[in-house]
């Protein structure tokens, strides 16, 4: 979370400088030293690092790392009655290396050239000639991949293995499932990235030329290397990661929404095997659809037609979940708690972030859109008030198992309501920008480009509303403190859900298992409402009434 | 364990001599220097031999419960293949078959 | 760790127990590194003018004796781990000790073959093919030491589990065996790749 906090910051800054470009940043300008922001205000190759950390950073030191890590190695043993996950020493390392790529990330800030600033995309020929904080990038990736790739191993493993006796596939919660996915995602995809990021590490230190054409010229003058490498290489390799990489942003997410929205209509997940279906459908998908990012590569049109043809299908599993979500909705007794708030939130804005995908989705109608701010509003909408608020309603939810607390309400609800409105206002206009093909990563925000000009005027209002939306994260941050010190007390099942981590004690004692006494599970994940039952739920772990 | 001692000494050994028969096959067919056409499927298909006997034998892959080692097995297998393929058809040669302007 | 269930023992339906799942899991994604790196190599040859003829520029002979140094430290390894099966430890120190020999001499070689190139100016920067041929390598040279770094725990400090849970311990060499012998399989596959065709 720390890492989101700081991704953060640094597109506030990005926002800053769109607003208003060339003026002094406010307060901090002094302290980001001459070569970044001569006099105080950015410099375009400062911006430019902003740009790829503040993505670099977001995805794979915040989104990913909380979404997988935390949410999962903390709720995927108790849901499935485990008492640790398989590997604990592997997880410590899978932690450790994640702590010194983050290290090995900010650290690139301070070296001579700064941070690496060839997007979080880092294409190449650039990258293969960037300053010394593209080297930094390379190494603190390979960390973070390794990372990811132990927990990986150990989330298979203990999902495969450590299920309660009585706890078969289709009686695991969704957030299990979605979990199981994201972790063969990683699991295949990352050491594409991998090798990836070894090959350009040997262009840049080694003298290879992987990724540089015969007759490349830079500034001026031809490169003295030995050439015949391809540049799209490196578009294919990141890719075939990258694309996979943003289911992984968005399963856990929609899992956490499976449990919370279940929990809180007090009736079973509509569709829930039709959902497992699709989740697996998706995560298959994921990899066969990467080429959609290099449309305008080149490519042939029978390579071309086969993504755009993968990626129409793709689609179809992420509306049947959503649908499913949605269609969960009808007929329950909705509980508009805090976390449920969230969860609501998240369907239409990845029903926004969704639609706006098939644009870009289509060959022929990504040409105008590609690498335009239409772009960067379509991802952002699926990732901002997509993810981010699966992973607030997860905090909300599972902060009295992991507390014993309960965060406050009010305060709970203020941050919703404020966050909502400003994620809207900031990147709703980026589709209209978009459209009117303003490109992406732009230091003066499309300033010099006539066709730009119409729609310059969003600039400010969406930097006001960022601002805002950071005073917002305020009410968030003070209720995790207070709440933790000062809360509510609960009991184990606040919620009075039915899935097994709420049958352990709150604040699980890590000592020995998670469970006072071993869970024997005997019907699926979601009994709510069971007609004939008083209680209105029945926890997976409580035996048959006679 | 699920499986005793899988191959004894004497089983280990005969996959041991397949393999450096495989070997030197592989090594005496390259001294041939066939036109990559030929020669390129030839020695994958003897490297995936050679493979497929150490994976099985060595690795106890064979002595494994189907249902589950074979679907790791191919799914990484296929992965691997649709990567190639769909690498190779950027080059624009498959085999020799161009894959620019299919549609026309 | 204690009260971990499927540690040594199998679970029933999958008839695995943790480590034997986790390593192979672990060599599905190096599958996927390798297969990247070996994609690459095909994308970049089919894509180039020229390429040199490979048999010409590297030395066959040495990496075939390469290829079978290999393959024997693979069935040392499998003989290490029958011998514990069969309960006898000395036979498994030594087959483990054959199987470390048997890598340290494939790096010797490669050594050599390193030096060789480098003293007649040929470097990762001369070629792309060059700059394959060093990076997978390479790679595949870091993944044999990893390995060996293993073996060497296992059959020096790691002895020690031997007489506490024998069971466990053998487990433990069955899973190094199989990352071992899959570091065989990269070197099967790259021996002809890089090599001979």
């Amino acid at each position: 979370m720390f890492f989101l906090l700081v991704g953060f910051c640094l597109v506030l800054l990005i926002r800053w400088q769109l607003a208003y470009p060339g003026e002094v940043v406010p307060f901090v300008g002094g302290l980001l030293g001459e070569a970044n922001a001569p006099g105080g205000s950015l410099s375009p190759e400062f911006y430019n690092q902003l740009g790829a950390m503040h993505g670099t950073i977001m995805v794979f030191l915040g989104v990913v790392p909380l979404a997988f890590g935390a949410f999962g190695n903390y709720v995927v043993p108790l849901q499935i009655g485990a008492p640790d996950m398989a590997f604990p020493r592997l997880n410590a390392t899978s932690y450790w290396l994640y702590f010194a790529g983050g290290i090995v990330m900010l650290a690139s800030f301070f070296v001579p050239g700064g941070a690496a600033n060839n997007g979080w995309t880092s294409y190449v020929p650039l990258s293969d000639y960037a300053l010394q904080g593209q080297t930094w990038w390379l190494v603190g990736m390979l960390l973070l991949i390794f990372s990811s790739l132990l927990g990986a191993i150990n989330f298979i493993a203990t999902i495969i293995q450590l299920r309660a006796p009585g706890l078969t596939w289709f009686r695991l919660p969704f957030f299990v499932w979605s979990q199981f996915i994201t972790a063969f995602l990683l699991l295949l995809a990352f050491p594409a990235l991998q090798a990836a990021a070894v090959l350009q590490g040997m262009d840049r230190i080694a003298g290879t030329s992987f990724f540089l054409p015969s007759g490349l010229v830079v500034s001026g003058r031809p490169l003295e290397v030995a050439g015949g490498g391809n540049a799209l290489l490196w578009q294919h390799l990141f890719w075939f990661l990258g694309h996979p990489e943003v289911y992984v942003l968005i399963l856990p997410a929609m899992g956490i929404v499976a449990e919370v929205v279940t929990n809180n209509t007090r009736k079973p997940l509509w569709g829930y095997r039709l959902m497992v279906y699709s989740v697996f459908v998706l995560g298959f998908l994921s990899f066969v659809v990467w080429a959609h990012h290099m449309f305008l590569t080149g490519m042939g049109t029978a390579i071309s037609a086969f993504f755009q043809a993968t990626t129409m299908i793709i689609s179809i599993p992420s509306v049947v979940i959503l649908s499913s979500l949605i269609l969960s909705l009808y007929g329950g007794s909705i509980r508009f708690s805090t976390p449920m708030l969230f969860a609501l939130g998240f369907m239409p804005m990845f029903g926004i972030g969704g639609l706006t995908g098939l644009p870009l989705g289509l060959a022929a109608t990504d040409i105008p859109l590609h690498d335009t701010n239409y772009v960067v509003g379509h991802f952002h909408y699926l990732v901002a008030p997509g993810t981010i608020f699966a992973l607030f309603a997860g905090v909300y939810y599972w902060f009295p198992k992991i507390t014993g607390r309960m965060m406050n309400d009010m305060l709970g609800r203020i941050h919703f309501v404020g966050s909502l409105i400003c994620m809207n206002v900031i990147f709703m206009p980026m589709f209209v920008q978009g459209l009117a093909g303003v490109n992406r990563r732009l230091f003066d925000g499309g300033a010099t480009y006539v066709h730009a000009q119409d729609t310059l005027h969003f600039n400010g209002p969406m930097a006001q509303a960022a601002f805002v939306l950071a005073l917002f994260q305020l009410f968030f941050i003070v209720n995790v403190f207070w709440s933790v010190r000062s809360g509510r007390l609960a009991n184990t099942n606040p919620w009075d859900a039915t899935t097994l981590e709420w049958a352990a004690t709150s604040t699980p004692p890590r000592a020995h298992g998670n469970f006072d006494a071993p869970v024997r599970v005997f019907r699926s994940a979601y009994e709510y409402s069971v007609p004939g039952n008083p209680s209105g739920y029945l926890p997976q772990n409580a035996p048959d009434q006679a | 364990m699920t499986h005793d001692t899988a191959l004894k000494v004497k089983g280990y050994l005969a996959v041991f001599a397949a393999l450096l028969a495989l070997t030197m096959v592989t090594v005496g067919f390259s001294y041939l220097h066939l036109p990559p056409k030929v020669a390129v499927p030839i020695g994958i298909a003897i490297a995936l031999a050679k493979a497929s006997l150490v994976v099985m034998f060595f690795m106890h892959l064979k002595g494994e419960r189907p249902m589950v080692m074979w679907p790791l097995a191919l799914t990484v297998f296929l992965f691997v293949g649709l990567f190639v393929s769909i690498l190779l058809s950027e080059a624009d040669h498959l085999f020799g078959a161009r894959f620019v302007d299919a549609f026309h | 760790m204690e009260g971990i269930p499927y540690t040594t023992e199998a679970r029933p339906d999958t008839g695995l127990t943790n480590p034997k799942l986790g390593i192979w899991l672990f060599l599905a994604s190096e599958v996927m590194l390798f297969g990247s790196l070996f994609s690459s190599y095909a994308l970049l040859r089919t894509g180039a003018p020229s390429w040199p003829k490979q048999w010409e520029v590297l030395n066959v002979p040495l990496a075939a004796l390469n290829t079978v140094v290999l393959i024997a430290s693979s069935v040392t390894m499998v003989l290490a781990w029958v011998s514990l099966k069969n309960k006898n430890v000395q036979r498994y120190r030594l087959f483990m000790g054959l199987t470390l020999a048997g890598g340290a001499v494939f790096l010797i070689v490669k050594a050599i073959e390193y030096s060789e190139k480098f003293s007649h100016g040929l470097y990762p920067s001369t070629s792309n093919f060059l700059g394959l041929y060093f990076t997978l390598t390479g790679l595949h040279a870091l993944h044999v030491v990893a390995g060996m770094i293993v073996n060497a725990y296992f059959i020096g400090p790691g002895v020690r589990m031997w007489s506490t849970d024998p069971e466990r311990f053998t487990n433990r060499i069955e899973v190094a065996g199989i990352y071992w012998h899959f570091v065989d399989v990269v070197w099967i596959f790259l021996f002809p790749v890089l090599y001979l065709l």
